[in-house]
């Protein structure tokens, strides 16, 4: 290996190495490309206001002399900073020091020379793909008016315009739907280029003789067929002889049959991409949620606990196999992810980060082998993940505690402690399930004592409970409940205070307990 | 409490009933209408009897007192527990009724069929989920007080003609100091629950045949019990 190719790879692995320069460019890299970045969109708002201010002063210096700084900053500023995006984004799209360091182990393994060459050829393709991407014309065209002796490149800044694209999602997506239907569109566009070449033609032939015929030249000839196969008409050029009038009806009526095909063509481009637009956003309004509550299986019970959850304003992402069973992902007005919740890849997939954005998992899945499955799939991501089920068969209880549940929910035990409950003390019990239920404005609610509470409220005096209208029913600490507790109890972070009171009370009890300090 | 239970339907809701029934030694009966939960609470060991769902039901009146009786309508589908219960209903005007259903929607048709009481079992459940995750120490504290064996209890008390606390007002008496119990509520009257809550902060005027929904520990709870059944003297009375 020759001493500069040494150097070459001494430096690529110096590089992979840095933390600092992966960082950078990591840092580069989710800035320009990664839609969950949380500041992509910052920079995507100011390359638009970018582009929207250069096309103004377009506009502006067509009939009005523009000032020296306006120039400057159009054809300059603008400028430098489109170039710099420019080359980092060809610096993030591909990594050479990565491909030089994969080339040199493999070489090293088979015990062969280093190949060089297939490095630069191989780095040199994914560049190449980059910058003949759509994309990065533009953006190139977009950075001309930097040159701007050659004035017919001032025309370039209209460039800019179209990188709009590049920073607005939908208009991605308008594109994208759009694309998958290029076949028709291909021989929709080859039926109208015959169309308007063949009646160019003829229309020629018949007029370009006539004296009292506009038509004198293929091109007018060419300008009026797209113009009436448009449907669009001006009338600056009309067909005097008969035959040019036939070709004009002809062509008026294949102008319909085009614009009928072209419409239908986006209208069901459009149906069928619906859903996965939908699944993309969703994708995309799941990855910025901070917290929610996830929800494995769409049953019936599933379904009662949502409308519970939408109630209460709280943030949760169902999964569900079954796209029958599932609610539809277009009309539902909650996040509905149609995949098995009992897949590992279902998680990456979805970026649904088990540790920082769930809460608590709830498994209401249609059986108890389902919910086993599903909880150690999400025990084995996240082994601390908080997890509640329902459980079907009071005989599987044992084994959803081993598969690692912590609150198990069993319906015939609940309505069987019930049943007792009305038959034995009707009156007191329909008076905790008015509480419970939120019917009525009296609410059963909890106060967790924090350190900010704990800075002004030492004893279970200082709370001043007396002086509300609040009943203070006992305070849980570690575990261990304290009914109707002295005035002189202690009270210790994590404890929780369990009251009756007006909902509105409550909050505002709980908000001064916590601007005491103030 | 009433002495006898009826439980018509032998599945998993009814087992769990049953099974809390007996814990508490109350004389339990159960009245299929098939042969396979027949012979299933058989093998239970369960006093079981097989029925038709459109008998005419006089034998439960020659066979119990039925202000002794409460009857739990849990067979498997809606429809025949909405049909029991108001052929049930049809017989007895005082019979207490306590009916499972699937859903809300059911269980309105069961209250509409003269059911004392439906328990949607979905929506119960569902709101055991959702309280679990928003409230935890409620969740916990609830279990305590109704489902466990500790010594803190919820209990009811009808107040009687002439005794202390009748004619007194809600905010002249301080249960939470000197009983170490506290008043969550007042019933206007048995079973037609128009409750005040002691939260509300209205000063409510405790008459006779007015239930307090208390809550405290067992031995507190006796004493209060004893406290408020003594007859207030002729002054006291005079005062208020």
């Amino acid at each position: 290996m020759n001493f500069f190719i040494k150097r070459f790879v001494d430096f690529s692995y110096f590089l992979q190495a840095s933390k600092r320069y992966q960082n950078t460019k990591g840092f580069f890299y989710s800035l320009l490309e990664e839609e969950s970045y949380p500041y992509k969109k910052y920079f995507d708002y100011f390359m638009m206001l970018l582009i929207l201010s250069s096309v103004m002063l377009l506009i502006r210096g067509v009939k009005y002399p523009l000032p020296e700084y306006a120039i400057i900053y159009n054809e300059y500023v603008i400028s430098i900073i489109f170039m710099l995006e420019y080359s980092l984004r060809f610096w993030v799209y591909s990594s050479i020091t990565k491909e030089v360091i994969t080339q040199y182990e493999k070489d090293e393994f088979l015990n062969k020379k280093f190949r060089f060459y297939k490095v630069i050829n191989h780095t040199l393709k994914q560049k190449w793909k980059y910058v003949s991407s759509v994309f990065a014309i533009i953006d190139l065209l977009a950075i001309m008016p930097f040159f701007h002796e050659l004035r017919i490149l001032r025309l370039f800044i209209l460039f800019r315009a179209f990188k709009i694209f590049r920073y607005t999602k939908s208009l991605q997506q308008f594109a994208q739907v759009l694309a998958s239907k290029k076949f028709e569109f291909f021989t929709l566009m080859v039926f109208t280029s015959v169309m308007i070449s063949v009646s160019a033609v003829l229309i020629y032939v018949a007029e370009a003789n006539n004296e009292n015929s506009a038509i004198n030249t293929i091109f007018e000839a060419f300008y009026w067929s797209f113009v009436t196969l448009s449907t669009v008409g001006y009338g600056d050029f009309v067909p005097v002889t008969d035959l040019g009038r036939t070709v004009a009806m002809i062509i008026i009526v294949s102008g319909v049959a085009v614009l009928a095909f072209t419409t239908s063509i986006v209208v069901s481009a459009f149906t069928e991409q619906l859903d996965s637009i939908k699944e993309q956003k969703m994708v995309s309004d799941i990855s910025k949620m901070k917290h929610f509550y996830l929800i494995c299986g769409y049953s019936p019970i599933a379904e009662i606990v949502i409308k519970r959850l939408l109630r209460d304003s709280l943030p949760f992402v169902i999964l569900e196999k079954d796209p029958e069973k599932a609610p539809q992902v277009t009309k539902a007005k909650f996040p509905v992810v149609i995949a098995d919740p009992s897949n590992q890849e279902t998680y990456k997939m979805y970026g649904i980060d088990l540790k920082k954005q769930v809460i608590s998992v709830l498994c209401l899945e249609d059986s108890d082998v389902q919910t086993i499955y599903t909880a150690l799939t999400i025990r084995s991501i996240e082994p601390k993940m908080k997890m509640l089920s329902y459980l079907h068969e009071g005989k599987n209880r044992k084994k959803l505690r081993l598969a690692g549940i912590d609150d198990i929910i069993y319906p015939q035990e609940l309505v069987g402690v019930i049943s007792k409950e009305f038959t034995g003390k009707p009156v007191a019990f329909d008076a905790i399930q008015v509480l419970r239920s939120q019917s009525s404005n009296i609410v059963l609610d909890e106060i967790l004592i924090d350190t900010r509470i704990l800075e002004m409220k030492k004893t279970v005096l200082d709370l001043n409970i007396d002086m509300t209208k609040l009943i203070l029913l006992g305070i849980y600490k570690q575990g261990e409940f304290y009914f109707n507790p002295e005035d002189e109890t202690l009270l210790n972070e994590g404890d929780t205070l369990v009251v009756i009171g007006l909902e509105i009370v409550i909050e505002e009890y709980s908000l001064n307990l916590h601007k005491a300090i103030l | 409490m009433k002495k006898k239970v009826l439980v018509f339907g032998y599945n998993e809701y009814a087992k769990e009933i049953i099974r809390n029934f007996i814990v508490d030694k109350i004389d339990t009966k159960v009245y299929v209408i098939d042969e396979i939960s027949l012979g299933a609470a058989h093998n239970d060991g369960i006093n079981v009897e097989l029925v038709e769902l459109d008998d005419d039901w006089l034998d439960i009146g020659e066979n119990f007192d039925i202000n002794e009786l409460i009857c739990f309508c849990s067979l498997d589908d809606d429809a025949q527990n909405v049909f029991l219960t108001i052929s049930l209903r049809a017989e007895y005007e005082n019979l207490h009724i306590i009916s499972l259903a699937t859903s809300k929607n059911s269980a309105d048709k069961l209250r509409l069929a003269g059911a004392n009481k439906a328990i949607a079992k979905l929506e119960t459940t569902a709101n055991v989920i959702v309280e679990s995750l928003e409230k935890p120490g409620v969740v916990e504290f609830m279990n305590d007080v109704l489902y466990s064996h500790k010594d803190l209890k919820l209990a009811e008390y009808i107040i009687k003609k002439e005794t202390v606390l009748d004619g007194s007002y809600l905010h002249e008496i301080d249960l939470h100091k000197d009983y170490n119990i506290i008043i969550l509520a007042i019933a206007d009257k048995e079973l037609e629950a128009e409750f005040t809550f002691t939260a509300q902060g209205h000063n409510h005027r405790i008459d006779a045949g007015d239930v307090l929904v208390v809550m405290g520990r067992e031995n507190d709870l006796l004493a209060f019990e004893k406290e408020i059944s003594k007859t207030a003297s002729k002054d006291e009375r005079g005062s208020k």
